[in-house]
This record gives structure tokens, sequence and C-alpha cells, in this order.
């Protein structure tokens, strides 16, 4: 489980499976962990390392928990097809970077549940979903607002080898100082992520992340509903 | 065969350089709407460019913006009615609700570009479901597990030579240092600007970030030959209108020949900063793997 998750003590509960969530194995349960947290609470789990169907679809079949958080297109699609997996609640991932309507209504034909989008488009929450649509948007409360995109940045696999969709791990580069050369220096910048706390009335789910901080102050935030 | 294939974003691009060393061409500048003469954004251009490649024998593909929100989609849809029009061969698209509508709506040749966020077998599978002709692998992918790709009914296309986007970010950078560098969009991009940092480099590219270094497979092509792929891709978006032909000959004439040391060398010097192997062998993706040349 998140161990600054302010929902600790909720009958909901989101934790990261170790090996298989972003960012560290430090803050992440064992299968063991989670199949006892499953007897008392709703249990949520987040697989959202990029991997090959059928490591996750061991770990769908193993947990009885309320759903799963997933990364891959494929494996969504494959678990929802799946008449002994379909029962599970499924969110896909903010690393799939949903920019657009078409997109939510792919997510949605694939077997979404519950959608996270990126908090670059909060202020187009109302325009994402259309009027019918099942499925549920869930927007970031306080986001850090990145170089790019979540889902859409190679620098820790390109400088470093280290993939953050593969094992999880963000090398932050993005904050180093970088020049801006032309013929010569014109400016430096350092492209380091912005804490940003949004207003954001329209979405189904809110989302606090909190997993790059060590400390974090959640008592102004009214969502929490999750916390990642 | 394999079809080799390069990128060129305006008019004035084609008509200074030659293309004939490729097979195929993707039309347009997919990291930026208001690139000075994008193609994807000036259809007149775009009409003329497509009869100028149709009669030298190529095959023509449109690319779509990038990273398209929900204001890009009315441009996007007249985009997609424009080469349907046309009668190009293909639409690229990175953006998985716009190949989903292509597909549904008008039952078009996709391909699936490499921000598509093809990492795993079970999204092949779940594109070649959808009838998408054509993928590009994630480009952080090595080359084993690209080849697991092969066992369904798609054509892969991988990059062989050039800048690859790093990055697709919601804004264009460039526009941050208009004051700095004394120039605005649309000249700005036009300039060659780089982030440098000791000794790592990214070239910013409208909403996106390229690698600084180039990746090259000319040592390797030989491992990628063995996978059997459909597409090799010459990324050349943001270079020099020179580039692509010197680049696409040395590569035309590596395919049917063999490693010519001169030719290696010529790839070398038109790296400013270098050359890599991106992620082909489970390396960082800005380290070079010698080969042929030692």
């Amino acid at each position: 489980m998140q161990k600054l998750s302010p929902n600790i003590d909720d009958k909901v509960i989101y934790v990261g499976l170790k090996g298989f969530s972003r960012y560290s194995d430090d803050n992440a349960l064992s299968l063991d962990e989670i199949k006892e947290l499953c007897k008392s609470k709703k249990v949520f789990v987040a697989l959202n390392r990029v991997v090959e169907f059928d490591k996750i679809k061991k770990v769908v079949r193993e947990l009885d928990c309320e759903g799963f958080i997933i990364n891959d297109l494929g494996a969504i699609w494959k678990i929802k097809r799946d008449k002994e997996l379909d029962n599970k609640t499924i969110t896909s991932s903010v690393g799939l970077n949903p920019l657009n309507y078409l997109d939510i209504q792919f997510l949605e034909e694939i077997g979404v549940d519950v959608v996270v989008i990126p908090p670059e488009i909060n202020d187009e929450v109302d325009c994402l979903s259309k009027t019918g649509n099942k499925i549920k948007i869930e927007a970031f409360e306080f986001a850090l607002v990145e170089m790019f995109y979540k889902g859409k940045c190679l620098l820790s696999a390109y400088f470093d080898g280290i993939s953050v969709k593969k094992s999880g791990i963000c090398t932050k580069r993005c904050c180093r100082k970088w020049n801006v050369v032309m013929d010569k220096t014109v400016k430096s910048k350092s492209f380091k992520p912005k804490a940003i706390k949004f207003d954001v009335e329209k979405a189904d789910l809110l989302k606090v992340e909190g997993r790059q901080f060590r400390s974090l102050n959640l008592k102004n935030l009214k969502g929490g509903n999750r916390y990642g | 065969m394999v079809e080799l294939v390069t990128n060129v974003p305006t008019l004035e691009v084609l008509s200074k350089c030659s293309v004939e060393p490729y097979d195929a061409i993707y039309l347009g500048n997919p990291y930026c709407w208001d690139y000075d003469g994008n193609l994807i954004s000036n259809f007149n251009d775009l009409e003329v460019a497509i009869e100028m490649l149709k009669e030298m024998g190529k095959k023509v593909y449109i690319t779509t913006f990038a990273a398209p929100r929900n204001a890009d989609l009315p441009k996007i849809f007249k985009l997609i009615d424009k080469a349907l029009e046309l009668n190009v061969d293909a639409i690229e698209s990175t953006n998985y609700g716009v190949i989903n509508y292509i597909k549904k709506e008008y039952d078009f040749r996709v391909h699936a570009g490499g921000f598509t966020n093809i990492y795993t077998s079970a999204t092949v599978e779940l594109l070649e479901n959808l009838g998408v002709e054509r993928i590009m692998p994630a480009y952080e992918l090595p080359i084993e597990d690209i080849e697991k790709f092969k066992e369904y009914d798609v054509e892969i296309e991988v990059v062989v030579h050039g800048k690859i986007p790093l990055g697709i970010s919601h804004n264009c950078f460039l526009l941050e240092f208009k004051d700095d560098v004394g120039m605005d969009c649309p000249h700005i991009c036009k300039q060659e600007i780089w982030y440098k940092s000791d000794d790592l480099v990214l070239k910013p590219f409208g909403n996106a970030t390229l690698s600084g270094k180039d990746l090259c497979m000319y040592e390797h092509i030989e491992k990628l030959n063995e996978l059997n792929l459909d597409a090799y891709r010459i990324e050349s978006i943001s270079e020099r209108i020179s580039y692509r032909e010197m680049v696409g000959k040395i590569y035309r004439k590596r395919l049917e020949g063999g490693f010519i040391k001169e030719d290696f060398e010529k790839l070398k010097s038109l790296a400013k900063y270098g050359i890599c192997n991106g992620f082909y062998f489970n390396k960082a993706g800005q380290i070079y793997v010698g080969g042929l040349d030692g």
C-alpha cells in the first residue's frame, strides 16, 4: 500500500504490487500481503508497468481484488475478453495518455471502466465523454505537470537505459540544468515538474499524485479518492 | 525487398531534394500544425506534393498531428477527408482514438506510429484485430521484443536512421525562448536549436523533443534484415533539406549492396552530436554499439 495514503484506514485502498507498479518497489506490497488485505478491504492493484499479458493474467487470476490499474491497451482488451477475468474493474493508467474524446471512446470500447486523464486536459473533462457513456473519468486534483505528457517520455530510457514504462523508474533527467544553444548558449533552463493543484469539478473521481513525494500536505485537498 | 521510407514536412522541402532513393514518403510534420508550410495544414501544397510523388511512382502516406486534443480533431477529420479524396496510400497516426476512428468510419489503411504505446504482443493483437495494417513498435523496444510481433498479420516499420522523438509535450518549448533567440513562430523552429547538459543533447522541435544523436543502424542492418521487417524509416523531419537525400542514397546502397566504409563515415559526419543505436540492443538509447567497422 502507498505508505502516504490518506485512505489507509478506508474500506477501499489502492496498492502497488512489487515488480508491477510504477516508481519504487519500496512502497509496493507482495502478492501475499495484497491477498491478506483483500480479506478486509476493497483493494485496487496498480499493475502499471508494461509487461507481457501472460504475467498480468497470472496476477489478475490470483488476486481476488476489486480491480486493477493497467498501462497496456492489449492487456486491458484481453482481460475484458476473458470470461474468468472480466468482472474486475479496470482503470487505464495515465501512461496510456488519452487526450481526446475519441481516445476515451476507444478505451471504453476495449473494456476500460475508469480512465485516468493527464492533468494537461483537466479543463476539458466535460467534453471528453459523451452522454450515455459508462466509462468514468478520473482526474488529478493534484499532480506533477512534467516536461512531457505522462506516458510520452523516453528520457530515462535514452540517457540511462531505464524505461519508465517497463521498469517503473524515472531518472528525472528533465530536472537537470539544460543550456539552450543556438550558435551560443542563449538561456539555461530546467524542466523540473511543476506541482499543481487543480479545481476539477466535473470528473467522476479525483486522484492525488503523491508517489514522487516524500511528504505532502493533503489537508487542503477535498478529493483523495485515490492516491497514487 | 523492405520498403525504405522517410518524411517530408513541406512542399518546399520536397521540391528542393531528391526522394529518389525512397519507396514511400510520409507527408507532413506531426509535431506542429503551424510549422511553416506544413503539408498537413496546407491542402493546396499537399495536393501538389501528392501529384509529384505519384508521378515519381512513390507511395504516399499522410501523417497526422501526434498529440491531438479535442480542439485538434476537426482539423484531423478534414485532413483525413482530404487524404482520401487525394487517394493516398495510408494515413499515419500515433493516437489510438484517431486510429480506431479511421478504421471504423472509413476502413482505410492505417499505420500506427512510434508513440502509439505498442509495447506488447497483446497490443499488437488488438491492433491486428482492429484491422491496422502497419505498426511501428514503441521506440524503446529491443530487437528481440520486435521479433515477437512478427507472428501477427501486421506490417512492421522501424527507424533505421535519424533523430527519434523522446517526448511529446502539450506545448512548444521553443516559444519560451523566442525573445532570447529574437525569432517567433513559425521561423524559430527552422533554426538549429539544442538543449545541452554536459554531454547530453536533445533537439526541441515543435511539440516533440528529439534525440540529439542520430540513431544509426547502418552497421547493423543485417540484424534487422533477419527479422524480415516490412519498412525501414529514415527520420528526417527536422533535418536540413539535403540530409534525407544523402542518407537515403547511402541506405539504398546498403540494402542493395553491402557495407561501405566511406558511406558510414559520411553518416557520422552528418550527425552533429554523434550516432547511437536507439534501443535495439537493450541499452540506453544514446549508446552506440560498434559493428562491422570495429
